[in-house]
């Protein structure tokens, strides 16, 4: 109703709609798959600027309020004129062991001075732009590491209202990019391990199922005969092989490949195997075990190379990729963020290069979810599971997988509910 | 739309619900959700709480011994100083200034780094005090929550490296399950506070809403005790519901007709006039009210009704039926109802006009068999023939009837069924009557028929229409085919009928969309029309993509060999007119649907469309507006914010983005309870594990509660947008 009327209105003032069209163009480009990438780049990036400028605005203002709080005190030298002093007063060293107490309680003194400075946070200086970058994605990927934190009211006033409109964001950039990664990788995978590349290879693959398939389906006849002998009349042969009168696994797995396969003439002809190996690479399920090393691949990955960059033993990486990833994010390993920082270039590449990692790797890691969804859809021994056609929109068959899911509590709904709360909008999408 | 859809909902509330449901059988439904509940919700807290325990006493394990080990090491370093800064002085032999002090400040250097180190990289307090420890078992327990609620503040975090391992297995396997927990708890918690807003805080407001209604309801029962009086009592909803449940044994068969066709009047003559007048309420009272009259002017009827076939529902449905019928024909010329709008709009044939001037002068069945077949068979207009198979049928059993509305029913056992089905069809004024008469009028040309249906669709389109419209002929069959076990099946189909049915050619778009919508008010109405839309061409796979509809899911899984079968069927028969069979079709599935159990919260998404509609639905489908669920977690987020500015005492907005970057599990640290100036780290550790639980399990629950409502808004917005286009609906919703 809403098109018919903008229909309507086009004819009238043309203009304003051309300029609306134009602005849909471009709001449809940018919540595209690439238009995505571009759109959370560019938050991160705003909210790096806006981090970066209000804390260092609020720096200034509160260095000019109370300048004392700023004289940057020199804790060593303090130390080291009272130890001096000690010294040269002690200079007989009559009591070598008040002397000793006296410079550990110097030295006492100058540690918590260190401590406090330390662990008072993060000062001004971290709020290089890569520091805030690394921050903003911290906060709308929910990681939070902490390292650099928002000190003035302003910027936490402001951390929560980007948190919220950048959480969503970034979880449609999820979805979305999973999508596109599991699409791809599906092909990938359909290319390279399923042997399509070589057609010699597929064919006789598909030869091979498609016996095995023809011999289930036979059985499943037999057993549909059986069972229904007496009881209805079947319209067409076409429908024992599809009625799913057992419960069991075997049966539902394969009733979606013998209900394929009374489309398909038993005979096989080429035709129809050429078909399949050049047909879409939609149907392809990707088993769990693939996905699984997928994502400890990309952790190993990550430890290698963070080990490398930051001078990490392995398990340090990995368990930083781990912790990153599930969006944990202790903070307590922060690429550039060693003990002695001494160059701020490197320091700064660390930063992109781990915030770049971060941005694919919960995109893979979204993939991985999709993947095994859509694995775990068509693999669970369910008893209405794919016998139905899949031809219908989305919304049938949103409600159809839902249908499925109902009987059992199954690891469906443990990723695609459960995590509801995470991942909810990225899950339902998935789920849909 | 809403006024109309919740019109149903006062018969349906103030009727006492599943009366032939045995107290005892309540009772022990009641427990088996309790225990099931319990069971499952508790023991999934119960797994999540020991294993937060466990991993404490893990960590605690594994860490403490390194922590202490810290600190004992800060001690050294200081000690090695001092005992450096001695040697130096005493070492010395003439103290000068300078050498003194460049030695000194190499040494407070290496000093400041190693302190540095044991702060950054081993996780060292400051604190020196050895009794003083991180990980304690409540520090232990916090970490553990802190990380699988993926929270990760990081003040305390992993120093060993068996520490550093034990965590990664930790979240990997922790994490799941907590948030399955905290699914869990956010399904309960949505259910609960479903039923809190709509059976308490809006009661007020939905009594309000309904005011409309209950005058409509009033009326109705008004009518009911007319029939008391000249009939067995029909109590419409209840009825309805009987006829799902326990179709023969529940006695109350003469009220049937009524159960069905109120609600079915209610709907047509409400689409109607809505459509074509914009006062529908007033038109289909006053139709309803005629009726009533008629029915009293109708005494042979309602005698004969009872006396021949009493106890035997379907047959006193189709006289009841069939006398409102001729009622209804008396008052067509009085009536500028939607019957005469019907017509108008859709100009008769010439078969049909003949058809419908034999109604006006032959008794009513005698009549409707006589459209019926003239509908199908123009050559075999025979009168004499119609009223004799009206004799027969009143000798006969209904049962056989409700059969032949039932194709599928038939299928199985057509050999037995011919007889009573060629009897029986004349009164059945709907499409399936004229499906079996099609051909030879014999059940037994059910292919035949089914095939030649496409080429003559066009004509008999139309002809059901207005027979439809003139024979507001309930689903009789249900009740029947639920002795039988294949309800469930007759349920699904009537959907899948539905659905072709609404697809008829001769329907304008709008009208057909309102129709739609109004039937369907029990399910899922938006899908089903975007859905129906989409597939309006491939009439033969309409049974196909129905089955996965909720009917479906509804049904018992016991049936599936059938359903292949049924479907096949379904796809070629056409199905009886929607309006008719919808009306009964929603409760039965709703009542299916609605299993003892917390997990079908998926379900809600098929009502989450359209929360305008919600008046038929149980308080357990009502969407909850989202304004409610963000002031929710608004308030929860502020209530905390003050809660913890007193326990922690942090500044207010402190607390605030606290709370916040704690619920939204972000988690930066910057801030952590248990560190601040107080001592009693347990008890803030207690309170802040409390709250994360909660407000995490709230968040989920609001989600829960808002989630497709949220993503429907959210479409339309992108729609509105234009990010949306209407097939990729699934890749952007945010």
């Amino acid at each position: 109703m809403s098109s018919r009327r903008s229909s309507f209105r086009r004819k009238e003032k043309p203009a304003f709609d051309r300029f609306k069209d134009h602005c849909r163009h471009f709001t449809a480009f940018m919540f595209s798959n690439v238009g995505i990438i571009l759109l959370v780049t560019f938050y991160t990036i705003g909210g790096a600027f806006i981090f970066q400028a209000i804390e260092i605005f609020e720096y200034e203002r509160l260095k000019l309020e109370k300048p004392h709080r700023f004289i940057a005190r020199n804790f060593s030298g303090e130390a080291l004129t009272r130890i001096w002093d000690l010294t040269s007063e002690n200079i007989s060293f009559f009591d070598p062991r008040a002397y000793r107490r006296r410079v550990n309680d110097v030295l006492l003194e100058y540690q918590r001075a260190i401590v406090k400075k330390q662990l008072k946070g993060p000062d001004v200086e971290q709020w290089s732009f890569s520091g805030a970058f690394l921050y903003s994605l911290t906060v709308i990927t929910t990681i939070g590491y902490g390292n650099i934190t928002p000190q003035s009211e302003w910027g936490k006033l402001v951390t929560i209202l980007y948190a919220i409109i950048g959480m969503p964001l970034f979880l449609l950039y999820l979805s979305n990019i999973g999508d596109v990664l599991a699409k791809s990788f599906k092909w990938i995978y359909s290319k390279v391990c399923l042997c399509r590349i070589c057609p010699g290879v597929a064919k006789r693959r598909i030869i091979r199922e498609r016996r095995k398939m023809r011999q289930l389906a036979r059985a499943l006849q037999l057993h549909d005969m059986e069972n229904a002998r007496g009881s209805s009349s079947y319209s067409s042969s076409n429908s024992t092989s599809t009625s799913n009168s057992s419960s069991s696994g075997d049966y539902s797995r394969s009733s979606k490949h013998s209900s394929s396969l009374v489309d398909v003439p038993f005979s096989g002809s080429d035709s129809d195997i050429e078909r399949e190996i050049r047909g879409s690479t939609d149907e392809i399920t990707v088993p769990v075990t693939v996905c699984i090393f997928v994502m400890v691949g990309y952790i190993l990955w990550g430890a290698l190379l963070f080990g490398r960059w930051e001078d990490w033993n392995y398990l340090d990486g990995s368990y930083f990729c781990l912790i990153s990833l599930s969006s944990i994010g202790f903070g307590d390993l922060v690429p550039g963020d060693r003990v002695i920082t001494a160059d701020r270039d490197k320091v700064e590449v660390s930063f992109i290069l781990c915030a770049v990692y971060l941005l694919l790797g919960m995109a893979v890691i979204a993939m991985c979810f999709n993947l095994m969804q859509v694995n775990i859809k068509n693999n669970i021994p369910c008893k209405k599971v794919t016998t139905y056609s899949f031809t219908g929109a989305s919304r049938p068959q949103y409600s159809s997988c839902k249908a499925r899911i109902q009987g059992l509590f199954s690891m469906q709904k443990l990723l695609g509910r459960s995590l509801s709360y995470k991942r909810i909008l990225l899950f339902t999408v998935v789920g849909d | 739309m809403s006024g109309r859809r919740a019109q149903s909902l006062p018969a349906h509330m103030l009727e006492p619900a599943k009366p032939e449901r045995g107290k005892c059988v309540a009772a022990i439904c009641f427990s088996w959700k309790v225990i099931t509940c319990i069971v499952s919700h508790v023991l999934l807290v119960l797994l999540v709480v020991s294993y937060c325990v466990g991993g404490a006493y893990l960590f605690q394990h594994l860490e403490r011994p390194h922590e202490l080990e810290i600190k004992r090491g800060i001690e050294n370093i200081r000690f090695n100083l001092t005992e450096n800064i001695w040697l130096l002085s005493d070492d010395a032999e003439v103290l000068r200034e300078s050498d003194w002090m460049a030695n000194v400040s190499k040494h407070l250097a290496n000093f400041e780094k190693q302190i540095l180190t044991a702060i950054k990289a081993h996780g060292w307090d400051g604190n020196e005090d050895l009794k003083k420890s991180q990980w304690t078992f409540a520090g232990s327990l916090f970490y553990s929550i802190i990380v699988i609620t993926t929270i990760g503040y990081g003040h305390i975090s992993p120093r060993t490296d068996w520490g550093k391992v034990t965590t990664i297995f930790y979240a990997i396997v922790g994490i799941p399950l907590m948030l399955i927990c905290l699914s869990n708890i956010g399904d309960v918690m949505a259910t609960s506070f479903r039923f809190l807003y709509w059976r308490i805080c809006c009661y007020v407001c939905t009594r309000t809403a309904k005011r409309p209604r209950n005058a409509r309801s009033r009326q109705r029962s008004m009518r009911s005790q007319r029939h008391a009086r000249s009939q067995p009592p029909p109590s419409f909803r209840r009825s309805m519901k009987m006829t799902q449940r326990s179709g023969n044994d529940s006695g109350l068969g003469p009220s049937m007709g009524h159960a069905y066709s109120d609600p079915e009047l209610r709907t047509m003559g409400r689409g109607y006039d809505d459509r074509e007048f914009g006062h529908r309420s007033s038109g289909g009272r006053n139709r309803r009210q005629q009726h009533q009259q008629n029915q009293h002017h109708n005494p042979y009827h309602d005698h004969r009704q009872r006396h021949t076939i009493y106890g035997d529902e379907y047959e006193t449905q189709t006289l009841n039926r069939s006398h409102r019928y001729s009622s209804r024909q008396r008052q067509r010329d009085r009536m500028r109802d939607r019957h005469t709008v019907e017509r108008e709009r859709y100009p008769r044939s010439h078969l049909d006009a003949g058809s419908i001037e034999d109604f006006s002068d032959v008794p009513p069945p005698t009549k409707r068999a006589h459209s019926v077949r003239s509908v199908r068979s123009p050559h075999n207009q025979d009168s004499s023939r119609a009223s004799k198979e009206l004799q027969r049928l009143h000798s006969a059993p209904g049962r056989s009837r409700a059969k032949s509305v039932d194709p599928r029913h038939v299928s199985s056992h057509y050999e037995d069924v011919d007889e009573d089905v060629v009897r029986k069809t004349p009164i059945i004024p709907n499409r399936y009557a004229m499906d079996d008469f099609g051909g030879n009028g014999h059940r037994r040309q059910s292919a035949p028929r089914s095939q030649s249906m496409p080429r003559s669709a066009h004509q008999r389109h139309r002809q059901r229409d207005r027979e439809r419209e003139r024979s507001p002929q309930p689903p009789p069959h249900n009740s029947h085919r639920q002795n039988n076990g294949r309800r469930a099946g007759s349920l699904g189909r009537q959907t899948s009928r539905y659905g072709n049915h609404l697809e008829l050619p001769d329907y304008d778009a709008p009208p057909r969309g309102r129709d739609r919508r109004r039937d369907h008010s029990g399910h899922s109405q938006g899908r089903y029309d975007d859905y129906v839309e989409e597939s309006f061409d491939e009439g033969s796979l309409y049974g196909e993509h129905y089955e996965d509809y909720p009917p479906q899911r509804s049904r018992s899984r016991s049936r599936e060999p059938k359903r292949r079968e049924r479907r096949r069927e379904r796809s070629e028969r056409l199905p009886p007119s929607p309006r008719i069979m919808s009306p009964m079709g929603f409760p039965v599935q709703r009542q299916i649907r609605r299993r003892p159990s917390y997990d079908y919260d998926d379900d809600d998404s098929m009502y989450g469309d359209e929360y305008g509609d919600y008046g038929d639905l149980l308080p357990k489908d009502r969407p909850v507006p989202i304004w409610l669920c963000v002031f929710l977690v608004v308030s929860y987020i502020l209530g905390g914010a003050a809660l913890f500015a007193y326990w922690e005492s942090w500044s207010f907005l402190d607390s605030a983005y606290f709370c916040f970057i704690t619920l939204t599990t972000i988690g930066f640290g910057d801030f952590v309870p248990a560190k601040g100036v107080k001592d009693e780290s347990e008890q803030s550790i207690a309170y802040c594990s409390l709250y994360l639980l909660f407000g995490i399990a709230l968040l989920a629950m609001s989600f829960n509660l808002v989630q497709e409502e949220f993503i429907a808004n959210v479409k339309e917005v992108a729609r509105r947008l234009g990010i949306l286009k209407d097939d990729d609906d699934d890749q952007d919703e945010d």
